[in-house]
């Protein structure tokens, strides 16, 4: 089947069978690939439309006329942004294996609770597997990303009411 | 493709049929009764099952509700469970929260569907044996029928779909989740043990226990649990014994559980009666 979807803001036209995994289809835009092929590791991991989820197991249908965004796409995205601020003041390495995985975790913690309690980090910090960050640093990184994001908004409120 | 109304729904190719409302899902099912269903895919790619030709549920508005009210809450089949659990998260009672936050990581559940979760034909899934704690109904419908069944009695037949799921928001003071051996895929042996129970001024008001062995065999203890419903608590070591007894004279607590098994099960259940 033929299908037409964004990926990073480029328009895309690819031709598989529907239930294929999209990650394939993803990988020259810095999808990595998956170890685990059930979507745990979350190396794979991408964003469909605001949402992060795993590539290996997106049906390849579900990509016609969505937005996808690989972390290579994320470079102007201010949470993005912050979370990288966050994750080089706590000294998170920014290896290739685990990056995707711990940003899109943090992505979708600050999007869904903008300022997240210590509770639903550890919810989600519970799901890392890497060994190239610790659950404390992670939660010390999503909670100062948390922070910047907030600050960003108040300015944006601040300049919006001036 | 039209529809009786004179209506079109969105079909992007014709090996993928997505129909934008239940009505236009049912015409295609009575069409074509046998077509696989897909909601969120996630177990089937998770198997690496493939197909050619399939109707997918992501784009049915219908299916993608939440309704709540202050008796119950009314599921979609076709919401992501990421997305029932951040708006449920204050009002769905905390073991189906729980049992949710066991389908997968977060980008796994923005994928994964409830209804998707009870339609598996393999077996069942922790969050059912919640489910059914919480004695929620699934609602079942194929062209011209509905029917209400009990969440461990979803036997689809070709041409029928889950839309939606009924959950009771009654208020449980005491509840526990305890899932031994791999939750997805359902692989043996594994062991889900929940139970529920409403204390009020001392007295046991309400007491629901379940338990999955292997994904496949659902034990309910209704009648002993009637039986020790009104009791005043602390529970005396007799009414451990009502409870405990009816799970050791099920067929499948004896026949499909290993001795480990069996001891967890009645560990679990007994801490959890003697903290009420």
């Amino acid at each position: 089947m033929k299908i037409e979807f964004t990926l990073n803001g480029i328009h895309r036209v690819i031709e598989s069978a529907p239930t294929e995994p999209a990650w394939p289809h993803l990988a020259e835009e810095g999808a990595r690939e998956g170890r685990c092929r059930g979507g745990n590791c979350l190396r794979c991991a991408v964003l469909l439309g605001d949402r992060p989820v795993p590539s290996c197991i997106l049906p390849v249908y579900r990509l016609q006329g969505a937005h996808v965004t690989t972390l290579v796409g994320m470079g102007e995205n201010p949470l993005f942004l912050d979370i990288m601020r966050a994750f080089d003041k706590v000294g998170i390495s920014r290896c290739e294996d685990a990056l995707p995985g711990l940003v899109m975790l943090a992505y979708q913690i600050i999007s869904e609770k903008s300022i997240p309690s210590d509770m639903d980090i550890q919810d989600y910090s519970r799901y890392l597997v890497t060994r190239c960050a610790g659950r404390d640093e992670f939660e010390r990184a999503v909670r100062l990303a948390g922070r910047l994001q907030g600050r960003r908004k108040a300015d944006r409120r601040e300049r919006v009411s001036r | 493709m039209s529809t009786r109304a004179g209506r079109t729904y969105s079909l992007s190719t014709p090996d993928v049929l997505e129909p934008a409302t239940l009505s236009d899902l049912l015409q295609i099912l009575k069409r074509e009764p046998e077509i696989p269903i897909w909601s969120g895919g996630t177990w089937w790619m998770d198997r690496g099952m493939r197909r050619t030709r399939l109707v997918a549920l992501h784009g049915v508005a219908e299916l993608k509700r939440v309704v709540r009210s202050d008796i119950r809450v009314d599921v979609g089949a076709a919401v992501s469970v990421g997305r029932l659990r951040e708006a449920g998260g204050r009002f769905l009672p905390p073991p189906l929260v729980a049992a949710l936050d066991q389908l997968g990581p977060p980008p796994v559940r923005n994928l994964a569907t409830l209804g998707g979760a009870l339609s598996i034909r393999e077996g069942s899934l922790p969050v059912a044996v919640v489910l059914q704690l919480l004695d929620s109904r699934a609602e079942i419908r194929r062209q011209g029928h509905t029917r209400w069944a009990s969440i461990n009695k979803i036997d689809l037949v070709p041409g029928e779909v889950l839309t939606r799921i009924r959950i009771p928001l009654r208020l449980r003071t005491h509840w526990m989740l305890h899932h031994f051996g791999t939750a997805f895929p359902i692989s043996p042996p594994s062991l889900t043990v929940a139970a529920s129970a409403t204390v009020e001024k001392s007295s046991l008001e309400e007491l629901h226990a379940a338990i999955l062995i292997n994904g496949v065999h659902f034990i309910r203890l209704r009648e002993a649990e009637s039986e020790v419903v009104g009791r005043s608590l602390p529970l005396t070591e007799r009414d451990l014994r009502t409870i405990l007894g009816a799970l050791e004279e099920e067929r499948a607590f004896r026949n499909d559980l290993d001795d480990l098994g069996r001891w967890r099960a009645t560990g679990t259940l007994r801490q959890f009666l003697r903290t009420l």
